[in-house]
């Protein structure tokens, strides 16, 4: 139950500052790793929080292709999955630290346990067009204890397709009337919901409500009027239009009114939420930028590295490969 | 490797187990899929431990595989005072996964034992009154909790359900539900359930439309699996109780148990279960079970059999718990509300209730052969034979070894029963093959001298088979030989010797079932019967194989007398068989001894190696060596 969840209770937030808040500790977290051993001149070469996003915002990008194109063909439960505890690890560990390219496939490989969508991790890594699979498979398998300790072992993951499908048959029970079939609706709503995997709507908003913001969307996208939606909201929450509005003086039936109004707004931000999630990509000059930053903090982090190790306890390390392969 | 540096920092960070408790050679038991350990906290490093003991389950399989993922993920939404509650997860440095759990001392396998063994020695066991009802009632609520989660627990049986013990903190006589393994959400309908783990409840608890092939699990299943339970508190006996006779059997339609569930239930009729027509085994059923043979049988004569009254509002809830039609039968929160919680006594909270001393015994460890060889050589030296044995056989298939050494044991505690009434054998654990099927790589039935695991134990298996070759598997069952079920004593159970190894001293039966047993023993003498003893035999091994499985499983010592206060009637008295009787049962074990290593019995367990060879393949698969993290 998404209610006694531990997605609600420890992993959905109440704003986007929240969210940029804690990425921010995260970048300070890591830094702070290396404060004794870096040059003034040298901090530069850190990525900023900013960096962090774009880059993890490119393999997010990456990452939905990676899952259209895997084989055996996933269903579209297991890469929203993927894609939640690819957000929550990020918003607690820094991508300097991990490559996000490396956190995004183990996170598919978790899902598809939890999902109990059974594949060998040897058939896994053949759907990755880079590096070896005994590389692959080391990574993936080396990281996926790391994710699921900082995702605090929360791996039930509640998505929105169920809920879509729960309001499709409700819609289809309780509006009657209408000129089109509800049907229909599903190739936007599908769309709707692979955009919302590059944005931040899994991190902000119950699924239930992502899932009637995918029908808001698709109406919208089908030309269709969103007052039907109106009708359909109100009939979920039990309140009645027409009772409603003769019948002012219930002060509950405004209340219920005020409700219906709250979370038709609250639909209203879900879906500008995914718009400007998906609009957010970097342009080509600025994801060459970000390449070039994220070498020239590879080749920091190797130099950090190094001194630390001499500084502490004189074991070999090699540096953590980066994300630009 | 590339993440070399990487690795090493985790190791560092790890937390490791090892450092915050004390649990080595602290083994109480086999989950069903791994070692469970009673931890205790090493003092100073463990401040955010405050209870003095927790139960560490050790997953067999190297790192994180599906099913231990699932039961993290499950456990980790789920909190309720009736469940067991996931404390923490620890990974070692060797990639095994621990799940850091509550601990509670005892269970209900444990306490029906013990119950049961009072009862045939007819020495009351003083408990609060309102036991059952209270037991009855949180098993409930937990399982409430569950469904309205849209969780099916699918695996209920007395071992998986739970009570905290005596202590400072502790939750005094609190029902905690566990093993939530094969727990699964089911609000998932894109594959039937069954078609993943096509066997998976334990047969005794497994509703009727299972049996009958149906492709989902449902609420009901659980409800089922609770009646049985409930009746089981009552009696002291599996309601159920059913051999088994191929545990490798993919079919879901299971004709031994229907038919133990009709001679207790009766037929349904088809009023009373209209849709019965419409599972996948109907047209089996209808040609294998007639009608007219369970005319007689009926809850009700099988309750009072057992002295129980059935006209109180305990035996109809019962009724309505076990109701055949799963659409029909009471959902867990409308059986909370029934009538019998409402009457006096209350259930409690503490299922102790009133009783000042918890008259159960605690749990011991089993001697893990890994980590205490020191106690495995001891017991050796007190049975230097059965020792012997062992060490003759480590070389074979390790499910032939444990059997016949289970033989050999048995033969000598048939021998010794008279003598030796209350020895606790040393004897080698007996795995339920349910378990072992699904155990993982590397896990061998290692001899463990601590008493058998899973209860059944082999003097128990001895002692049940020759009332099982007289009865053709008991009375519900026509078995291969043809031998003709026999209605009139639906209530006969030889599982009291199979589940009291150390009863032997009581040895060969029921009362009731004495005459029988001795007249079919001369007929035995005749010797005809030869070859299909050795087939019951060996079914009968893999059947006790199958069972008795602890959640926690471990095997007590023999227990004090004590018999529960509701259970206490039901024909169990008075059963003690003459002494004759053991020296002919000996007898015959030993004329079968010989026959236990026939290919017969080999294959069977060389297709459950194979089984577990094909398992552990699958689990290479997903999981390659362990990276070192040195």
């Amino acid at each position: 139950m998404y209610s006694t969840s531990t997605q609600k209770r420890e992993w959905t937030f109440a704003s986007i500052d929240e969210l940029t808040e804690r990425r921010e500790t995260a970048n300070q977290e890591y830094r702070s790793r290396f404060a004794p051993y870096v040059q003034p001149e040298e901090a530069d070469g850190y990525l900023t929080t900013e960096e962090e996003q774009a880059i993890i915002r490119m393999v997010s990008e990456r990452g939905v292709a990676f899952g259209d194109a895997f084989r055996p063909q996933l269903w579209p439960a297991i890469r929203w999955m993927a894609y939640a505890y690819f957000k929550r690890f990020f918003l607690v560990k820094s991508a300097m630290e991990y490559s996000p390219k490396v956190v995004m496939t183990a996170c598919y490989y978790l899902a598809t346990k939890i999902d109990e969508f059974f594949v060998p991790i040897d058939d896994f890594v053949e759907n990755l067009k880079s590096g070896t699979p005994e590389q692959n498979k080391a990574r993936i398998l080396a990281l996926e204890p790391e994710i699921l300790r900082v995702l605090k072992y929360h791996l039930t993951i509640h998505c929105p397709f169920r809920p879509f499908e729960g309001h499709l048959m409700e819609m289809k029970r309780s509006l009657l009337l209408l000129n089109f079939n509800i049907e229909s609706l599903r190739p936007e709503a599908d769309k709707f919901f692979r955009e919302a995997l590059l944005g931040e709507a899994m991190l902000l908003y119950a699924p239930s409500q992502i899932a009637l913001a995918a029908v808001k969307y698709s109406l919208i996208n089908n030309g269709k009027s969103t007052e039907v939606l109106r009708d359909f909201v109100q009939k979920l929450l039990g309140v009645d239009d027409a009772a409603n509005s003769n019948d002012s003086r219930s002060a509950s039936g405004a209340e219920a009114q005020i409700v219906v109004e709250k979370l038709l707004s609250r639909l209203e931000e879900i879906v500008e939420c995914v718009r400007a999630g998906c609009a957010a990509v970097p342009s080509p000059p600025e994801q060459q930028q970000l390449q070039n930053r994220s070498m020239v903090w590879g080749t920091l982090q190797s130099v950090l590295e190094t001194r630390k190790q001499a500084n502490g306890s004189g074991q070999r390390e090699e540096p953590v490969d980066s994300d630009d392969e | 490797m590339i993440d070399y540096a990487f690795k090493e920092e985790l190791a560092r960070n790890r937390e490791r187990v090892d450092e915050i408790f004390h649990y080595e050679g602290s083994k109480i038991g086999r989950g069903t899929y791994g070692h469970v350990y009673k931890a205790v906290p090493k003092g100073i490093s463990s401040p955010r431990y405050t209870a003095k003991e927790y139960a560490l389950k050790l997953i067999d399989s190297q790192g994180f595989s599906m099913s231990a993922c699932r039961e993290i993920a499950l456990l980790r939404e789920l909190k309720h005072p009736n469940l067991i509650n996931l404390q923490r997860v620890f990974l070692s440095s060797e990639r095994k996964v621990f799940l850091l759990l509550e601990y509670a001392e005892h269970d209900l396998w444990h306490i029906i034992k013990f119950h049961r063994s009072a009862k045939s020695k007819k020495a009351p066991v003083h408990v609060d009154k309102g036991m059952v009802k209270s037991v009855l009632y949180q098993i409930l609520n937990g399982i409430d909790y569950l469904h309205t989660n849209w969780i099916l627990h699918r695996d209920l049986k007395p071992a998986n359900i739970l009570v905290m013990g005596d202590g400072d903190g502790v939750e005094r006589g609190r029902v905690k539900i566990a093993d939530m393994g094969f727990a699964r959400i089911f609000n998932n309908p894109l594959k039937p359930l069954s078609e993943l783990d096509p066997v998976v409840v334990t047969f005794w608890y497994r509703a009727p439309e299972l049996l009958l092939g149906a492709k989902h699990y449902t609420k009901a299943i659980d409800v089922w699996a609770i009646g049985c339970i409930f009746a089981e508190l009552l009696t002291s006996e599996p309601l159920f109780f059913c051999r088994e006779e191929d545990i490798k059997t993919q079919s879901p339609y299971h004709q031994d148990q229907l038919g133990r569930i009709f001679s207790v239930m009766g037929y349904p009729a088809e009023a009373d279960w209209p849709d019965i027509k419409k599972m996948p085994e109907y047209p089996k059923l209808q040609q294998d079970f007639k009608k007219a043979n369970y005319m007689n049988c009926s809850l009700q004569r099988y309750m009072e059999k057992y002295k129980q009254d059935t006209n109180s509002s305990q035996f109809k809830l019962l009724l309505k718990l076990l109701t055949m039609d799963p659409l029909k039968r009471l959902a867990a929160d409308e059986a909370m509300k029934d009538a019998f919680f409402k009457e006096d006594p209350k259930p409690s909270n503490d299922v102790f209730g009133c009783l000042e001393h918890i008259p159960y015994p605690k749990r011991e460890f089993m001697n893990d052969s890994e980590d205490d060889k020191k106690a495995q050589q001891a017991a050796a030296q007190q049975q230097a034979v059965a020792a012997r044995h062992a060490a003759a056989q480590q070389a074979q298939a390790a499910a032939v070894a444990a059997q016949q050494q289970q033989q050999q044991q048995l033969m000598q505690q048939q021998q010794q029963a008279p003598q030796q009434p209350m020895m606790q054998p040393q004897m080698p654990p007996q795995e339920p093959a349910a378990k072992k099927m699904r155990m993982m790589p590397g896990m061998q039935p290692q001899p463990v001298y601590g008493g058998p695991t899973a209860g059944a134990g082999l003097p128990g298996q001895a002692a049940v088979a020759p009332g099982m070759q007289h009865y053709g598997g008991g009375p519900t069952a026509a078995g291969p030989s043809g031998v003709p079920m026999q209605q009139q004593q639906p209530q006969q159970q030889p599982y009291m010797q199979q589940m009291q190894p150390q009863q032997m001293g009581y040895g060969g039966g029921f009362g009731e079932t004495q005459q029988q047993q001795h007249m079919m023993t001369q007929q035995q003498q005749q010797h005809n019967l030869m070859m299909q003893q050795q087939q019951r035999q060996a079914q009968l091994q893999q059947h006790q194989q199958m069972q008795q499985p602890p959640a926690y499983g471990m095997q007590q010592q023999m227990m004090p007398d004590m018999s529960m206060q509701q259970g206490g009637g039901g024909g169990m008295q008075g059963m003690q068989p003459a002494p004759h009787m053991q020296q002919q049962q000996a007898q015959m074990m030993q004329q079968q001894q010989p026959m236990q290593q026939q290919p017969h019995q080999m294959t069977m367990a060389q297709q459950q190696q194979q089984y577990m060879l094909a398992q552990q393949q699958q689990q290479q698969q997903q999981w390659p060596q362990p990276p070192r993290y040195t």
